[in-house]
């Protein structure tokens, strides 16, 4: 779950890095699929970077769920305890 | 045109019932920087061995300095150099001692213009050896056995010098150094290069064409710039707008980053445009020979293969 609070900016939460875990796709793997670099990957996976509204539709679309899955304006609830 | 240096149609080599080079057309031109690139048994050591009249092929026409290498003279030979994968002999002798010897072998075909051998002393400096030129060659490190290699190559002033992995163990600075030479070599001599390496940094730097040989046939042949175009359309935008930072995938940049600007005017900052690397377009290029699949340039990077499992083609 990653988050970013930029000077001015939106935090946008993504579980990017959780989905990828959770179905083990590599992160080469989900940057050919996406042509993005690999390093880029990390940085939405870390909140650096925001995707393109399209990059975001097309990033849960990768994943088969609807985009509030991936990503939220509020912090992901933490999973079991 | 600049004069042909290096003309082969249809190379072919069989060992036993496995051909290793499959149809290899080629053609070098005077004063050129030609980079074989392909995996590891792709026929890249095969075919400079073969060129250099090494190696017997099993067919085909092949043509260098005007000479099929397989029947050349010792005058022919003068005007090649050569830079091997190892070196591990001569392990007594001393590297000014070295190139002293072998430089005499090529006194005989000295001309004004290319006068043979070359000054050995300006030569150990211009490896960068002069520290280590009374060293016996078994005290040199790995690099500086490298350097030595790479003089022995051109000790000769050759017409045509071929590279087979010449950088393998130099450190960045030493890579450098040997990048500058061969520049040298290329543009004061008009020396004619044909290198191997793994290192697609190196290729992008030093070569003016790029061969890519995979199951053993040239794949691509162009510039890393046109290689690079040949195989991948969408290229990745980044930017930043009121402190936050983007990321983009987009087939047309630059129809999307003037639509950007359109959108936002002056809060765009930070903007970056990056194309595939040289890298990404190899793997492609290899991987789709593997596969057996046509360049497609649409297609981006998802393998079918690997998104399968994961939502199959939801990323198109």
């Amino acid at each position: 779950m990653a988050e970013r609070a930029s000077a001015g900016g939106e935090v946008v939460h993504n579980r990017i890095a959780m989905l990828r875990a959770e179905r083990r796709i590599s992160r080469r793997d989900l940057a050919e699929a996406l042509d993005v670099h690999y390093q880029t990957v990390g940085y939405l996976e870390r909140g650096e970077y925001s995707p393109s509204l399209h990059l975001a539709l097309r990033i849960a679309e990768y994943f088969e769920v609807p985009l509030e899955v991936v990503f939220s304006l509020r912090e992901f609830p933490r999973l079991g305890t | 045109m600049a004069e042909t240096v290096i003309a082969v149609r249809d190379l072919r080599m069989r060992y036993g019932s496995r051909d290793v080079l499959d149809g290899v057309d080629l053609e070098v031109r005077r004063g050129e920087v030609i980079t074989l690139l392909g995996p590891n048994g792709a026929g890249k050591t095969t075919t400079i061995e073969i060129l250099e009249g090494f190696r017997e092929r099993s067919g085909g026409d092949v043509r260098v300095l005007g000479e099929d290498p397989a029947r050349a003279s010792e005058e022919w030979r003068a005007g090649i150099g050569i830079v091997l994968q190892s070196w591990r002999d001569h392990r007594r002798w001393r590297v000014r001692e070295l190139l002293a010897h072998l430089g005499e072998y090529y006194a005989p075909y000295g001309t004004a213009e290319r006068p043979r051998p070359r000054d050995v002393d300006e030569l150990i400096d211009r490896v960068g050896l002069t520290d280590s030129a009374d060293q016996m060659l078994m005290r040199l490190s790995g690099g500086q056995r490298r350097r030595l290699d790479v003089a022995i190559g051109i000790v000769g002033r050759p017409e045509l010098l071929f590279l087979d992995e010449p950088t393998a163990g130099f450190d960045p600075e030493a890579r450098r150094d040997f990048h500058d030479l061969v520049h040298g070599l290329v543009d004061l001599e008009d020396t004619t290069v044909v290198l191997t390496t793994h290192d697609l940094a190196e290729a992008e730097k030093l070569a003016d064409r790029i061969l890519v040989l995979a199951g053993g046939r040239i794949v691509a042949d162009g510039s890393a710039d046109a290689l690079t175009r040949q195989v991948r359309a969408r290229a990745e935008v980044r930017w930043s707008r009121d402190g936050q930072r983007f990321v983009h995938a987009a087939d047309d940049a630059t129809a999307f980053v003037r639509s950007l600007f359109v959108q936002h005017g002056d809060e765009i900052a930070d903007l970056e445009v990056r194309r595939a690397s040289l890298e990404d377009t190899y793997m492609q290029l290899v991987h789709q020979h593997e596969t057996g699949s046509s360049p497609d340039p649409g297609s981006g990077f998802a393998r079918p293969a690997d998104v399968a499992g994961t939502g199959g083609e939801a990323t198109r």
